[in-house]
């Protein structure tokens, strides 16, 4: 396991203004803790981290953290890094400070090697879990875990089960599955006939009962109106009839 | 097109979209993603234009996600109708979405593929997006 060495200093200001200040500067806001300590805020080069994290090595790599340029170091492990959701940038890092006989537990990358028999035949391979959980010594951090994958066929899959590791235990599901070669989905042309308007989704809880009520209102009123214009209407056309009447009889009296 | 099955309310209040979004702004599912840049109400015909865009373009294999959801109700009143007389009805559904918001996530197609077909799906939308890679985000 390869050990890189850091130099931080600590920050004597917390806040968000503080952390906007220091991040105009090119510095990064972090802390440092563990079991049993206070937290410590500190401050960074951005440049040196990304050093780090561009190396290679992963972000599971042993730091050795030297705050304000003391002779004792601290070994540390990146326990978090947030990032801006708009452009990405690092804005803060958690340090994990770590004793090197205890077990820890962290998750490492999981990598695929290789070109699965499956995908050359049309499929489509799934790379379900990226990320694996194990606990170990800290000298025993994988870089990374291999995964083989030429083998899979369609419809084959590697589970966690299936991987081995040396000197680590595997936390994560042993039942969850890693990579595997699904056929090929093929998105048809959706044919529309005629377009079906859909309706309201359906409502629930109390303002069911007030929708309800207002249709039932709604029901009502509108078989009153029914009613009121049937017995207009049945108004209407006795008077015609009445008026009609007496011509038809007189006509009928006047032709006989 | 997507909208709720049931929900508890039918109108709602517009709300703000103030900030960045802090959830889903990662690729979590797929290899590539198209990632928003501006605050919008994405409309429900909007979301299915571009993963018509997006399914037709990469044609055969590949896996689309969506990762967003028009959840909210808009209401409209009806032309020329005076100010007042209650809430209009509702006409369509919106997902509220903010910027730094992964929209859409695909896996399994060509690193060229993927670009195109964002790209397209992209042209659907009334927003300012662009294409992230699960690697992206280490680093300005």
């Amino acid at each position: 396991m390869k050990e890189i060495k850091l130099e931080v200093k600590t920050r004597h200001e917390v806040g968000t203004s503080v952390a906007k200040r220091l991040r105009r500067n090119g510095k990064i806001p972090a802390v440092v803790y563990g079991a049993g300590e206070k937290p410590i805020p500190l401050e960074l080069d951005q440049k040196n981290l990304l050093s780090i994290l561009r190396s290679g090595l992963g972000e599971n790599v042993i730091i050795n953290l030297n705050i304000d340029d003391e002779k004792k170091e601290k070994k540390v492990l990146i326990k978090e890094i947030q990032h801006d959701p708009v452009w990405g940038g690092i804005l803060h890092v958690d340090f994990q400070h770590i004793s090197m006989k205890k077990k820890i537990k962290l998750s490492i990358p999981v990598h695929l090697v290789g070109t699965a028999i499956g995908v050359d035949e049309g499929g489509i391979l799934q790379h379900a879990t990226r990320e694996l959980e194990i606990e170990c010594l800290p000298t025993d951090i994988p870089e990374k875990v291999e995964v083989e994958v030429s083998e899979l066929n369609i419809g084959d899959a590697i589970h966690v089960r299936d991987l081995k590791l040396e000197k680590v235990v595997i936390l994560s599901d042993p039942d969850t599955s890693v990579v595997s070669v699904v056929p090929p989905t093929v998105f048809k042309e959706e044919v529309k006939v005629v377009e079906e308007e859909v309706g309201e989704p359906e409502v629930v809880g109390e303002e069911a009962e007030k929708v309800e009520e207002a249709k039932e209102e709604k029901e009502v009123k509108a078989e009153k109106k029914e009613e009121v214009k049937g017995e207009k209407k049945e108004a209407k056309a006795e008077k015609k009839e009445e008026k009609k009447a007496p011509f038809k009889e007189g006509k009928k009296e006047e032709k006989k | 097109m997507l909208m709720p099955k049931r929900v508890k309310y039918r109108k709602q209040q517009r709300g703000r979209r103030k900030g960045k979004a802090i959830r889903g702004s990662e690729v979590n599912f797929g290899e590539y993603g198209l990632k928003a840049l501006e605050p919008a109400w994405l409309t429900n015909k909007q979301i299915e234009a571009a993963r018509v865009a997006l399914t037709r373009h990469i044609k055969r294999g590949g896996k689309v996600w969506i990762r967003i959801f028009p959840d909210k109700p808009v209401t409209t009143k009806p032309a020329e109708t005076r100010m007042g007389k209650g809430k209009g009805a509702p006409e369509y559904w919106v997902a509220v979405v903010k910027p730094g918001r992964i929209l859409f996530e695909l896996e399994g197609v060509t690193p060229v593929v993927a670009k195109e077909a964002l790209n397209l799906a992209a042209h659907k939308l009334p927003i300012r997006t662009k294409l992230v890679t699960r690697k992206e985000g280490v680093g300005g």
